[in-house]
């Protein structure tokens, strides 16, 4: 049976090869930076509409949170445009830690004392994302962008946890 | 069963008929009706991981049920999963499988007993099925389809059933109480012989030639079908229950094969290759006289 012994010849051939396939071989951005900025950009877009219904006491802070996050925007698109990625997000209608979801939205505009606690689980999540692309990212201007996002949600969540 | 496996079973019931009569040997028990073996796995746990999709990013994914290998999380590699164990009722598979999560409302819905993975033939000629490569992973169906794209699928099987109601291409508004949701969905079985993943974990695969079910040359080397079918413990009013990646037309799901290879080998020659119906032991319970490909503890003789 020559179709099996080829497949078999092909296997032992890859056996011992086993690549992890995805980008091309010159970009420097491997899976993880490409994920991170993938999910990054709409979970700071999905945020921005939620802080517009801030209740009176955390406005000033949600404010601050508005421009700050459009700024990390800005420089995650120039990132994505470097590596060469679709402006589709691989997250739409997704339920996931810290994405501010259509229902979500409606759950803070119905009720914004629950913006707190969206917010505190958003910067919490987008923290430890950070950490994880710097520890397996490889394109270093994604990764010291990313220890920038990481120092910000710290001081965000002190504020945060200030009131 | 569906059109195409129909074919599928009629069309090599033929041709074991044929070979049947040219070799004068062959019984009528002989006539052989499947072509596959089961993995039996149970939930492990839920995480927002993916570790093809977003590997070495906890947390990027939405929200996903593993199942079988308890180590697999967002930095899983080959070698992290077969260090690890399995509940896999076949002890030497380590590999990991998982789906987006089943919800109703806001509680996660896991199965509540072992589920089916079948390992199948997709490809006419069962005989030239081979093992997966160490290594392989694979997205099957996609978190981003559309209802039509859904359901026009190579892997659409029945799509979403609940007691007597079948072929629903999003989760059915109301299941009779006590009922479960099942969904059964095929994987490409056709590999390219080159690569163990793609850029969009999907192309290195392909489903075989609907028509003729043959590999197309770009994907030549046939390996076991895999089919999920999963069950869900949730009826009654169903209009609260989605997947973590929104309707039920994203369905999709993820395996890395992490077996050890000479006991997949051994099942994929017995079951598949010898046209059998085996459980998890490479077993068929219509033909004992076949014996099993395993041992009494699910493990090859060592």
């Amino acid at each position: 049976m020559p179709w099996g012994v080829s497949a078999l010849l092909l296997l032992s051939a890859c056996a011992s090869a086993p690549a992890a396939a995805p980008p091309p071989s010159a970009s420097p951005f491997n899976s993880t930076d490409t994920a991170w900025v993938q999910l990054m950009i709409p979970m700071n877009e999905q945020l921005l509409p939620a802080l517009d219904a801030a209740p009176a006491e955390l406005r000033e802070f949600a404010a601050e949170l508005k421009a700050s996050h459009s700024d990390e925007l800005v420089h995650l698109r120039q990132l994505r445009d470097r590596a060469g990625l679709p402006d589709t997000n691989p997250h739409a209608g997704h339920r996931m830690p810290g994405l501010v979801s259509a229902a979500d939205l409606l759950a803070v505009q119905a009720d914004p004392a629950s913006l707190a606690t969206k917010l505190r689980e958003h910067l919490d999540q987008t923290a430890k994302l950070a950490r994880s692309e710097q520890e397996n990212g490889t394109d270093a201007a994604t990764k010291s962008f990313a220890a920038s996002v990481e120092s910000s949600r710290g001081r965000q969540l002190d504020r945060l946890g200030h009131g | 069963m569906s059109r195409k496996l129909s074919a599928l079973a009629a069309a090599a019931a033929l041709v074991t008929a044929a070979v049947a009569v040219a070799a004068q040997s062959a019984q009528a028990d002989d006539l052989v009706t499947h072509h596959e073996f089961q993995a039996n796995c149970s939930v492990t746990t839920h995480l927002p991981d993916d570790p093809i999709v977003f590997p070495g990013l906890p947390g990027a994914s939405h929200m996903h049920t593993f199942l079988g290998n308890p180590s697999t999380n967002a930095r899983s590699t080959n070698d992290s999963l077969k260090s690890a164990q399995t509940n896999c009722r076949t002890p030497d598979d380590k590999s990991a499988y998982w789906f987006p999560s089943v919800y109703n409302g806001d509680q996660i819905v896991p199965p509540n007993f072992p589920q089916v993975i079948y390992y199948k033939s997709g490809i006419l000629k069962y005989q030239d099925v081979v093992p997966f490569p160490p290594g392989l992973r694979f997205v099957v169906g996609s978190a981003t389809a559309t209802q039509e794209q859904f359901r026009t699928s190579p892997g659409a099987v029945e799509g979403w059933e609940c007691g007597d109601s079948f072929h629903n291409w999003d989760i059915p508004a109301y299941c009779t109480p006590g009922t479960q949701l099942n969904v059964r969905y095929q994987a490409p079985s056709c590999w390219n012989g080159r690569d163990l993943d793609s850029a969009n974990h999907q192309s290195h695969m392909a489903y075989p030639d609907r028509a003729t079910l043959v590999c197309p040359s770009s994907h030549p080397v046939a390996v076991p079908m895999i089919e999920f079918k999963m069950a869900f413990p949730v009826s009654g009013d169903m209009s609260r229950v989605r997947l973590a990646s929104g309707r039920g037309y994203t369905w999709h799901y993820d395996f890395m094969n992490a077996w050890d290879a000479p006991t997949q080998a051994a099942l994929v020659r017995h079951c598949i290759n010898g046209g059998l119906q085996c459980d998890p032991r490479g077993f068929d319970l219509y033909k004992p006289d076949r014996g099993a490909a395993l041992g009494p503890d699910y493990r090859l003789p060592r």
